[in-house]
Formats: structure tokens, sequence, C-alpha cells
């Protein structure tokens, strides 16, 4: 059983914190999913496996592991590290959003939901006392607010919504730099980037053909 | 830079560019000297010395004792510790399969098990990796399908997006016109591959499947055509939308 989320929500005076549960909703609980087997040519199941580059040790899953080593060479320990953002400034750790009830001040627009990468998306069980809540969210009310699952250094933007039959759900994207171009502006079609983004003829988008 | 053979409105097609949004945090780590750290990948231990290995070797057909058995072997002798290779700096490795004798497999044959969201298994069935289909001789169809923003946003997940941009002035007033069009609009145009426009856009062989929706902003003379991808709806497995609906009957029902 997952921890429940707080949410505190309503003007000054009549606020309240509204816990909600939570599940991760993904395409393996909607439509299924495929594995893929791989066999020798006696039929026996293989597994993947590293090959180090002397051509002969092979290290299977769980076998290696990341280090952070100084200039010298020498075995660093990441506790001792100071994190740096890519503007230069020491960057701090934030909570975990379980720690503390998450204030619902601040609302998104359809646009601004719609320039994040949507990384992860929950559905949530609402509490008995939510029905003002929900009443907004079925109105098409988006809150917004950092969030950060575990806590840590790099939070996500979390959305809190509802779908078209008024089920709550709790988005979390990370913005993207989109950008109005110009007729100056020409794209380098030989620029390299693999880009990856990660039949019916009806009008209805059939997700579980994928 | 990606590219795209995409259609407009009036069945005129070109290839334009496309380009990625996404941002990633780059961290970097400073040591007490202020010196930033480099970031290796070491061998923690080979297959052969790994908990599988050696639960064959020293616990062998001891039963329930298998487990005590390794744990003396390991206080004993530190068998899985291999001085020459355990620690070592990986780089220029190569994923292979293994089979369970742990040799390196060359003849495999790859099978797709297709399972129901419980797990039930539907089908199983040779794996073909599928090909990219939105730089094809085929564009991708202007389908006509329009979906208001204020309809389409809370129906999908859209895990990622692409930004399309022209490649010289002739598809700059293919864009912008585009955009144009679907701002005054204010709508989401589907978009599909394939000769009718309803298969899922890959963007590279093998690669995620997932349903395009273009969206156009423009600003004076610039513009912004953006495609975003989704291959999830925004909807709660069966049962969680049961008891989501339970409690908020009871919450409806309560005076």
């Amino acid at each position: 059983m997952s921890r429940a989320l707080i949410f505190h929500h309503g003007s000054t005076g009549t606020a309240t914190d509204l816990a909600f549960g939570l599940e991760k909703i993904d395409r393996r609980k909607l439509y299924g999913y495929v594995d893929t087997e791989v066999v020798d040519g006696a039929g026996r199941a293989c597994d993947t496996a590293l090959l180090a580059g002397d051509g002969r040790t092979l290290i299977g899953r769980g076998g290696s592991a990341l280090a952070l080593l100084d200039v010298d060479g020498n075995y660093l320990d990441k506790a001792s590290l100071t994190p740096i953002g890519p503007a230069g400034t020491p960057l701090s750790r934030v909570p975990s959003s379980f720690d503390a009830p998450i204030a619902l001040h601040e609302r998104a627009s359809i646009d601004s939901l719609l320039n994040h990468n949507i990384k992860a998306a929950y559905v949530l069980t609402p509490p008995m006392s939510a029905p003002e809540l929900l009443a907004e969210l079925r109105g098409g009310a988006i809150y917004t607010f950092p969030f950060s699952f575990r806590g840590g250094l790099d939070p996500d933007v979390g959305f809190l919504v509802a779908n078209p039959d008024g089920v709550p759900f709790l988005l979390l994207g990370k913005p993207t730099r989109l950008e109005f171009v110009s007729l100056a502006e020409i794209a380098d079609p030989e620029a390299d980037e693999t880009v990856e983004p990660d039949s019916d003829d009806g009008d209805e988008v059939d997700f579980a053909m994928m | 830079m990606g590219s795209i053979n995409l259609t407009n409105s009036k069945g005129r097609d070109s290839v334009v560019a496309t380009r990625r949004v996404s941002t990633a945090l780059r961290l970097r780590w400073l040591d007490g000297k202020s010196r930033q750290a480099a970031g290796v990948r070491i061998c923690r231990a080979p297959l052969d010395r790994d908990l599988g290995a050696l639960s064959a070797r020293f616990g062998g057909d001891a039963g329930p004792d298998a487990m005590a058995k390794l744990a003396d072997a390991l206080v004993a002798g530190d068998p899985e510790v291999d001085l020459e290779r355990t620690g070592a700096f990986l780089h220029d490795t190569v994923r292979v399969f293994v089979d369970p004798d742990q040799k390196i497999a060359t003849a495999v044959a790859t099978w797709d098990i297709v399972r129901q969201p419980d797990g039930s298994v539907r089908e199983r069935r040779p794996h073909q990796a599928q090909e990219q289909n939105v730089d094809t001789p085929t564009p991708l169809r202007w389908s006509g399908k329009l979906i208001k923003k204020a309809e389409i946003w809370n129906r999908f997940v859209f895990a990622a997006k692409l930004q399309v941009v022209h490649v010289n002035g002739l598809t700059y007033d293919f864009l912008y016109e585009m955009a144009r069009e679907l701002e005054l609009k204010d709508s989401l145009l589907r978009v599909g591959a394939g000769p009718k426009g309803a298969q899922p856009l890959i963007f590279q062989r093998g690669g995620t499947a997932y349903h395009g929706f273009l969206e156009g902003r423009t600003r004076g003379e610039s513009y912004c055509l953006i495609l975003h991808l989704a291959n999830l709806e925004l909807r709660a497995p069966e049962k969680s939308a049961d008891k989501a609906g339970e409690k908020d009957a009871a919450a409806r029902s309560k005076p």
C-alpha cells in the first residue's frame, strides 16, 4: 500500500488537508504488454550480459556499478560531493512531497500543461471530504506544484487534473524548450541528432494496437 | 535533428526537420577542492563470481543448507573476489546473450509474448522490429481530424513532443501556414502514418510507437509547430476506476 499524498486546499480559514491514495498507471495496466524472449538453438531461454573490453569477461545483471573518481583517479564517496547545476551554482536537495502537505494555490493553463513532457501519471483515490476540490478539477481546473517522489535535486512539475470521466490524476512532467522560429532560423537537417521521443479508419485513437 | 515528411491541408507534402525539446538537468559533482568528479563504470562481479555461479559451486546439492555452505565459503576464502577483474573499469563493452550455462549464445531466436493486462498470454510470435515510418516516400497525411485543445488536454498522457521546423524558405511558408491554421482553429490535428494515416508514428527502427497530435502557435512572423506524442490514455485501470467511483459516490451521498 503506497503512502497517501496530502493536498492542502481551500482559502485561508477554510483550508483543509486532503489525503489521496495514488496508483501509477502505465501501458501494462491498460493494454497489456509484450515480453521479449530470446532462446538459443536448443530452445533454452537466454539472458543478457555485458562482454567487457578484454573480450572474455562476462558481467550479468547487477554485476556493474557507477563510481565517481577525482582527477587523480581516487574513489570519491558521493555523500562528500557538492552537486552543481548548469549555471555553476550549488543545488540543494528538495524534500519528498510525501513529507508535508502540498499547497494548491497555483493554477496552470492548458498551454502550460501541454508545454511539458509527462513522464508519469497516477490515478488518485480521493478522500470523502474532497467534493469541492473534485468539482474544481472536473470544471477544468489544473493545479500545479513542484513534486519529488523521494526527494532529490531535480523535482518534477506536478499537475493535479481530472480526466473527462471526472477521475482525478496526478501528472508528473518536465518542462520543454519550445521556441518560436522565424524565417532566418533555418534548421540544419544534417545536424547529428537521433530523434526518438522517446489500422483503424475510425475517429477513436486505438492505443491497444501499439 | 530528425526529419519528417508532412502533408498540409492542401495535400502538399514536404520533408521538414524535427527538433528535440526535452530538457535534462546536467549535474556536475565537485569534490572538497572544487574539482569536478568523473563517473566511471566498474565491474562489481563477473558472471562466474556472482551469486548464481557461487551457489552452484559451493552450495551444490546441499538443498536448504546451500546458502549456509556458500556463506561459510565466502567467509573462509573470498571466492567472490577476482583480483584481476573485480573493480576493473569497464569500457568498450558489448551487449551479448548468454545461455543457461553462462556461455555466449550466438544463434538466437527472439520471440514476442503478448500478454493481457492480467499477465495471461494472448499470443506468441517471432519478434519483428518495426521500421520508422515518419520519413518515408508516403508522407504523413493531413487527417483533417481536429480535436479542440479544451477537449484533448486531459484525454491523453503526452509523454513526448518534437518541434517541427523549416529547412529552407519554402518550408518556412509551408509550416507557418500550417501553424497559423491550427492556431486559428484552437485545435490539435491527429497525425498518423501509412497510406490511410491511421498507423502510430515510429521514429526509429524498433522504437516506441506513438500517436501524434500537431499543435500550431504563431507570434508575429515566427511560429511554433509542436508534434505532441502520446501512447497512453488518461484513464484509470478498471479496478482503480471502480474504487475511485465507489468512494466518490459515498462522498456525494454523505449529507
